[in-house]
């Protein structure tokens, strides 16, 4: 994964003013997803519609006082919930982070932020996908697969309520379109990750309960001398 | 205070299946007495002493014995 950030790009330029405009204390630590960390940390020219924020509640009330929004013409951003950002486990331990006027900005990884895109998958999620491919070469098929067994729970069924895609359909869209062939969704991605999941919430061999109750070996030196003792102290009682 | 009565009790239920774990270890090496064998049967009835315990503890004793193997063999 690059770890330089371009701040000179449109994203980077925006989150920059934010900084600055940010009173400086608190320090405050804000997530950038969507396409900003792509064009941030993979090709400045990859366009970004808007930035998207995870940050404190009342960061959305200061980006709308500053007049920093989403707007018609110019780049935006949209502060959303931490809800919003769904991808694989673990993503904050790839992702990288840098200080800007005294406040931290947290950019997850190119495949984490790929992977959140899997469930809306429009044609610029696609655009996405081949632009990280064609400029750092990855992740390839096997690479993704096992980067997508960390995301397994996206593909658990969907509430009532919940809208958007569906993860199994875009997944095997993904496949034909990006990696240009098919795949089994349960074989390669559901089970292998349960199984991971099973082996490293281990239970425990039940067996290892019935040897405990079964304890019995050779009798040490030292418990036979003590039995051999007992024994004789027996017989001369009984003589 | 209630969290420290429920750390002890983990703790307590973590030492019990430490000691299974080496009754098992004296087992393998031939080394079991009477004794152990009745503390073994009183440890397999005691619930909190789970199989995944006496895994964690065994691992535990096995990741020793290799790192002091490794220690011995860097050393001479």
């Amino acid at each position: 994964m690059p770890d330089v950030v371009n701040w000179n790009t449109p994203a980077g330029q925006l989150l920059d003013l934010l900084a600055q405009k940010l009173p400086p204390r608190p320090s405050l630590r804000i997530t950038v997803f969507g396409s900003a960390p792509l064009q941030m940390l993979v090709k400045a020219d990859f366009l970004s519609a808007d930035v998207d924020i995870l940050g404190e509640p009342d960061i959305a009330g200061f980006v709308e006082r500053n007049n920093l929004g989403r707007r018609e013409s110019e780049l935006g951003f949209q502060v959303c919930g931490p809800l919003a950002f769904r991808t694989a486990l673990h993503w904050e331990a790839r992702a990288v982070s840098a200080e800007r006027h005294g406040h931290t900005f947290v950019f997850p990884h190119p495949w984490d932020i790929l992977t959140s895109k899997i469930s809306r998958l429009e044609e610029k999620d696609l655009e996405a996908f081949r632009m990280v491919i064609r400029g750092t070469g990855h992740p390839t098929v096997v690479e993704f697969k096992q980067h997508l067994q960390l995301a397994v729970d996206l593909y658990r069924p969907k509430f009532d309520e919940e809208a958007g895609g569906d993860m199994f359909s875009n997944t095997k869209r993904l496949w034909r379109t990006i990696f240009g062939g098919s795949i089994d969704i349960r074989r390669e991605i559901i089970v292998p990750a349960l199984e991971r999941r099973r082996r490293e919430y281990e239970r425990g061999d039940p067996k290892l309960k019935e040897r405990l109750r079964n304890l019995a070996g050779p009798v040490s030196k030292k418990s036979r001398a003590h039995r051999s003792r007992v024994a004789s102290r027996t017989q001369k009682r009984k003589n | 205070m209630m969290f420290d009565r429920e750390t002890k009790r983990i703790a307590q239920a973590w030492r019990k299946s430490r000691i299974a774990a080496r009754l098992l270890l004296r087992q393998e090496a031939g080394r079991i007495t009477p004794r152990d064998a009745a503390l073994g049967k009183i440890l397999a009835d005691d619930p909190a002493v789970t199989p995944r315990l006496i895994q964690q503890a065994l691992d535990s004793f096995y990741a020793r014995r290799r790192k002091l193997e490794y220690t011995r063999r860097t050393i001479t």
